[in-house]
């Protein structure tokens, strides 16, 4: 095979043209060689294979969901999520390739082959310069070609093109940033928490390099575990799930780690309000093996220390990755995370009776850890395969400690996983991706040592090991039936095995687009969805604390259908797209538990657990700007969401509880010059639901011995919180000089004109006596400053 | 350099505000009444009967507590009260303000006992009472350890009713002076009746005979107490109303203030009107 790279060419367009090789033949070799063409496909002798890997041209990483577009209709592709594309040309013709990503300048090349080519393409970015960005932003054709692709209810978000959106603290959190874009509703203000068309916490898989990450939120869920540093980009799925994802019923957020600069050591890293970060990379072997290692810590322990002041709480984040490429067609990723929150509070107090000290003390570690090996394999240009062997951990303990007595409790789920894909770029107008996923989930809830006098009150107990294997085996099948028209679909077959029971679950998918004119498209997707695991947690409370369990015998696996159509428009003046959908969601076996039920230290609460149905349906707008001066976007999300339990509310339908009939998120940056950018972020919510006390009765006692009181509540969720909207700000100030050290300051406000954003409804003394109710917010204004550094 | 960041950071935690909360109105539950009865075994039939009233009325987190006045205020007056059975009616008299009752009212189990309310305000309330067949202790035995922690230990048994789904209620009396009953001078004044613990128990969980052991502690129980223990067949209503009040008033329920909805068998009312019949056995621990 023929190999030409030309990653290193920087003029465009470029022409490729294979010189014909006049080597000189014997009769009988000429006689085979027409023998062996005639015996060919005729479509082997008109099309050859173009394949190869995208990548950034600043660090050398794989750039997924590129748009590569040619002058031949019904040709071109998409690279993958390892930046590996692949589709047929026609051969021996001159064919005008153009590779376009969001935030890099489009390339294009004039390629003519007569046999299968790679073409390894480097894309620049094209944020250099505020003037720069304008001219290219019109040139660029990503967006258009984002508009007309097959892609439904998908959303990509390169970490860089976020990194001034303003936030708490001065530092980007990517999970917050998700939560602005429409069919994500937020939940408690400030919380990492999303609720995706609809469907409820749990049912949205986090995977960071393939591996799910049970715990996605720091301090209580206020501040997610993602180092914005050692994260590439991120994509959500909310509808048109591709087979090869399943496990959750409404959302995949698959979080790609940076893979390390394979061409030169680079740094980078911040000081913020409320962390402090810092990232190294860069080649070990140069353009063979790279790494990156990436660290967070809160520090407001060490400074405040430093007045007397003792916070006892901090945490912190490691992410490492190690890229080593082995040929053209051999690739190894291993990547790691290591996440811990801590608390420990210890205090000596002085006992009067006994002149004695007490130790008294208190603390929790909650921990996350992820291990991804990657082995990307090309079996041939047209066959691409990717095999995992993935490893998730998420530990909790809690300790406690007062004179004599100890307490720990602990929690425990480890996965192992192993998952293979194949995808066969089969032909121009079909490609076939298969494979499997098996996962190993050992539960250990609820592990509980004492000792001293509290042992005769609180036993320790081991916890209830439970082991589930899910399995799944899926094949997608895209065809292009023209050039306007193209369909994909899939299966997916997945399985638990829980102690007593197998379950299984067929998982159609099925999606479809039709360009209509030449920069819109309508689509249509159904998918159905299976997940055999859930999060115990109280539904007024979540806390880093709940527990994840699998399903059982009794405890059935939630499912979901959901159908969904839009239209999506690149709207060339604007160079913006603009993206219409709308859903319906029916969900199954979805979990609540009984009232009245105490979840702390309970591991066999399975009695308590019903099972009900929901049904969520919307309208969802976004018009999204990438590229230019002033870019960002505005999200608009007209949502409906009811659940029905035969054990509450009477066995009537109620509203969910963050179901937020209105909601308007706006993300705006401008940048003002190469130094100055603006950015501005408001958004506007209807509230969530809440079930208020409105009355009161008094009872006897079963004993007619005194009285007790008993709260009347409305029917279940019938109320809102009031609405709520927020502006948060951030100006970014960059250094003067284009010096290889880069600086830039962050000063930023959250929630500029103190609105409180209503997360419960309490009953408060009135200044007269009496009693009303008022509904608090939790952060007010909140100024930032941080100060960002690369090199 | 240190000072200046602990400067900068103090200063931005210190300029940050704290929002107003906002004020809401909720609309109130309209005011019913309330039903509750008891059956003192071969004596009389109580209806005590109150008003609901609204959730900014009276806020135990706030440090209200139930004063005579706001109880008062709460007693449903002038009210008519019958019930009625086997085509019989008898009109209940009132004992004191909220507080009616029946002395013919014939006790007997297998009776749907009708009960019917015409409130002051002209509203109509009703209730239907089934009672259940008595069931008695097999055996009740206390016994008490003595010394610097008292524990007291309650072995008891009884035979469960064949053939019904049945639950009972068993319930530990300390220090009462009206064993058998109730006193009706003070059923809403918690007077000499000290109610330590209620258990629930249902014959899903057990086959036969149920063997229960019950510890108390020296501060619910005491080495010279006069103690009383109960058990009553009670229909399955009242025993999740029971269920629910057990688990609402942890100290979990009250940090996630997970609503409960409480069961009721008065139709334009609340509460319980009860017809369970009681088993009592009484001790003197200092005979332990």
């Amino acid at each position: 095979m023929f190999n030409y790279s030309v990653t290193n060419h920087t003029f465009s367009p470029y022409r490729i043209v294979e010189s014909s090789n006049h080597l000189p033949m014997k009769p009988k070799q000429l006689i085979l060689l027409v023998f062996m063409t005639i015996c060919t496909l005729v479509r082997a002798q008109s099309t050859i294979q173009l394949s190869g890997y995208i990548t950034d041209a600043s660090s050398n990483e794989n750039v997924q969901y590129a748009y590569i577009k040619t002058n031949i209709s019904g040709h071109g592709g998409i690279s993958n999520e390892y930046g590996f594309y692949s589709f047929e040309i026609p051969a021996n013709k001159d064919v005008v390739v153009g590779f376009s990503y969001v935030g890099s300048k489009t390339k294009s090349y004039t390629i003519n082959k007569s046999k299968n080519f790679v073409l390894n393409v480097s894309l620049e970015s094209s944020v250099t310069s505020s003037k720069e960005i304008l001219v290219l932003g019109t040139k660029n054709n990503a967006s258009r070609q984002e508009a007309t692709s097959n892609k439904m209810s998908v959303i990509t978000l390169p970490t860089k093109n976020l990194k001034t959106i303003p936030s708490i603290g001065g530092e980007v959190d990517i999970l917050k940033v998700v939560q602005l874009l429409p069919g994500v509703a937020r939940g408690t203000e400030g919380g990492t928490g999303m609720f995706v068309r609809g469907g409820d916490a749990d049912q949205n898989l986090v995977l960071l390099d393939e591996a799910t990450v049970y715990n996605v939120g720091h301090l209580f869920g206020f501040f997610s575990v993602f180092n914005p540093d050692a994260i590439k980009d991120l994509t959500l799925t909310k509808g048109a799930f591709p087979a090869n994802y399943g496990g959750r019923l409404s959302s995949v957020l698959d979080i790609r780690m940076n893979e390390g600069n394979s061409s030169g050591i680079h740094g980078s890293g911040g000081i913020g309000l409320l962390s402090s970060r810092l990232t190294l990379e860069g080649p070990i072997v140069k353009d063979k093996i790279s790494f990156l290692i990436s660290g967070r810590r809160t520090y407001i322990d060490k400074v405040l220390g430093l007045t007397g002041t003792k916070v006892p709480y901090f945490f912190y984040d490691l992410n490492a990755k190690i890229n080593y490429t082995h040929n053209q067609k051999n690739r190894f990723y291993l990547s790691s995370y290591i996440g811990d929150d801590v608390l420990k509070v210890s205090e000596t107090i002085e006992d009067d009776s006994t002149a004695s000290e007490d130790i008294f003390g208190f603390g929790f570690s909650l921990k996350n850890i992820t291990q991804t090996i990657r082995w990307n394999h090309l079996f041939s240009d047209k066959v691409f395969s990717n095999t995992s062997l993935i490893h998730t951990l998420f530990n909790y303990d809690i300790t406690g400690d007062f004179v004599g007595n100890n307490i720990l409790i602990k929690s425990q789920i480890r996965d192992i996983g192993l998952k293979s894909d194949i995808t066969n770029y089969y032909s121009s107008k079909t490609t076939l991706k298969y494979g499997f996923q098996v996962i190993n989930h050992n539960f250990r809830p609820n592990i509980v040592s004492t000792s001293g006098e509290i042992s005769e009150f609180l036993a320790s107990k081991k916890g209830n090991l439970q082991t589930t294997l899910e399995s799944a085996i899926y094949g997608n099948y895209e065809w292009r039936i023209d050039t306007l028209t193209t369909i994909s679909l899939g299966l997916r077959v997945s399985s638990s095995t829980v102690k007593g029971r197998i379950y299984v679950g067929p998982e159609p998918r099925f999606s479809a687009k039709r360009t209509i004119g030449e920069n819109g498209a309508i689509k249509a997707s159904y998918s159905r969805m299976y997940q055999y695991m859930h999060r115990v947690s109280s539904s007024s409370v979540a806390l880093p604390t709940d527990l994840w369990y699998p399903i059982s015998k009794t405890i059935k696996p939630q499912n979901a259908d959901q159908i969904a159509l839009g239209y999506h428009y690149y709207w060339p003046k604007a160079n913006m797209i603009l993206t219409a959908e709308g859903y319906y969601k029916w969900m199954r076996n979805l979990i609540e538990y009984k009232e009245g039920t105490n979840l702390i230290l309970n591991d066999n609460f399975e009695e308590s657990l019903i099972q009900g149905t929901g049904k969520a349906y919307g309208f969802e707008f976004l018009a999204k700007k990438d590229e230019g001066d002033l870019n960002g976007w505005i999200g608009y999300t007209l949502s409906w969401s009811k659940r029905q339990f035969n054990g509450l509310n009477g066995g009537k339908e109620f509203w969910a509880r963050f179901d937020r009939r209105h909601d308007v998120s706006a993300v705006v940056n401008y940048n003002i010059s190469k130094r100055h950018t603006l950015s501005a972020v408001w958004v506007f919510s209807n509230g969530s639901r809440f079930t208020p006390i409105i009355g009161q009765y008094l009872v006897p006692n079963a004993a007619l011995t005194g009285v007790e009181i008993i709260p009347l509540y409305t029917e279940r969720n019938a109320i809102s919180l009031n609405s709520s909207h927020r502006l948060d700000i951030n100006w970014v100030i960059r250094n003067k000089k284009e010096k290889r050290f880069k600086y830039e300051w962050h000063l930023g406000g959250y929630n500029i004109y103190n609105r409180a954003t209503p997360f419960t409804t309490r009953i408060v003394p009135t200044e007269n006596g009496g009693y009303k109710y008022e509904q608090p917010g939790l952060f007010g204004f909140i100024p930032s400053i941080a100060f960002n550094f690369s090199f | 350099m240190k000072n200046t960041i602990i400067l900068i950071i103090l200063s931005m935690f210190f300029s940050a505000c704290l929002t107003k909360p906002l004020e809401v109105t909720i609309p109130q539950q309209e005011q019913k009444t309330v039903v509750f009865s008891q059956v003192i075994p071969g004596r009389i039939m109580i209806v005590a009967l109150t008003k609901s009233f609204g959730a900014l009325e009276l806020q135990q987190d706030e440090g209200d507590s139930v004063s005579t006045n706001f109880l008062d205020k709460l007693l449903e007056d002038n009210a008519e009260v019958t019930i009625s059975y086997d085509g019989n009616t008898d009109t209940l008299f009132r004992i004191e303000k909220g507080l009616y009752a029946s002395v013919n009212t014939p006790q007997n189990a297998n009776i749907i006992y009708d009960l019917k309310i015409l409130n002051e305000r002209g509203e109509e309330v009703k209730a239907s009472g089934y009672m259940l067949p008595k069931i008695d202790f097999t055996a009740v035995t206390p016994s008490i350890e003595k010394g610097k922690d008292t524990t007291t230990t309650i072995q008891y048994s009884f035979t469960d009713i064949p053939n019904t789904d049945n639950w009972y209620m068993i319930n530990f009396y300390r220090q009462g002076q009206n064993l058998q009953g109730v006193d009706v001078n003070n059923i809403f004044s918690n007077g000499q009746n000290n109610l330590v613990r209620t258990e629930i128990i249902s014959d899903a969980t057990f086959n036969g005979t149920y063997e229960g052991e019950s510890k108390f502690n020296g501060f619910e129980l005491g080495a010279n107490d006069t103690i009383a223990v109960a058990i009553s067949n009670i229909n399955e209503d009242y025993f999740k109303f029971l269920d629910l009040r057990q688990r609402g008033g942890n100290i979990f329920s009250e940090l996630t203030r997970e609503p409960i909805s409480y069961p009721t068998n008065v139709k334009n009312g609340y509460g319980f009107f009860n017809t369970h019949y009681p088993d009592i056995k009484i001790f003197d621990l200092n005979d332990y």
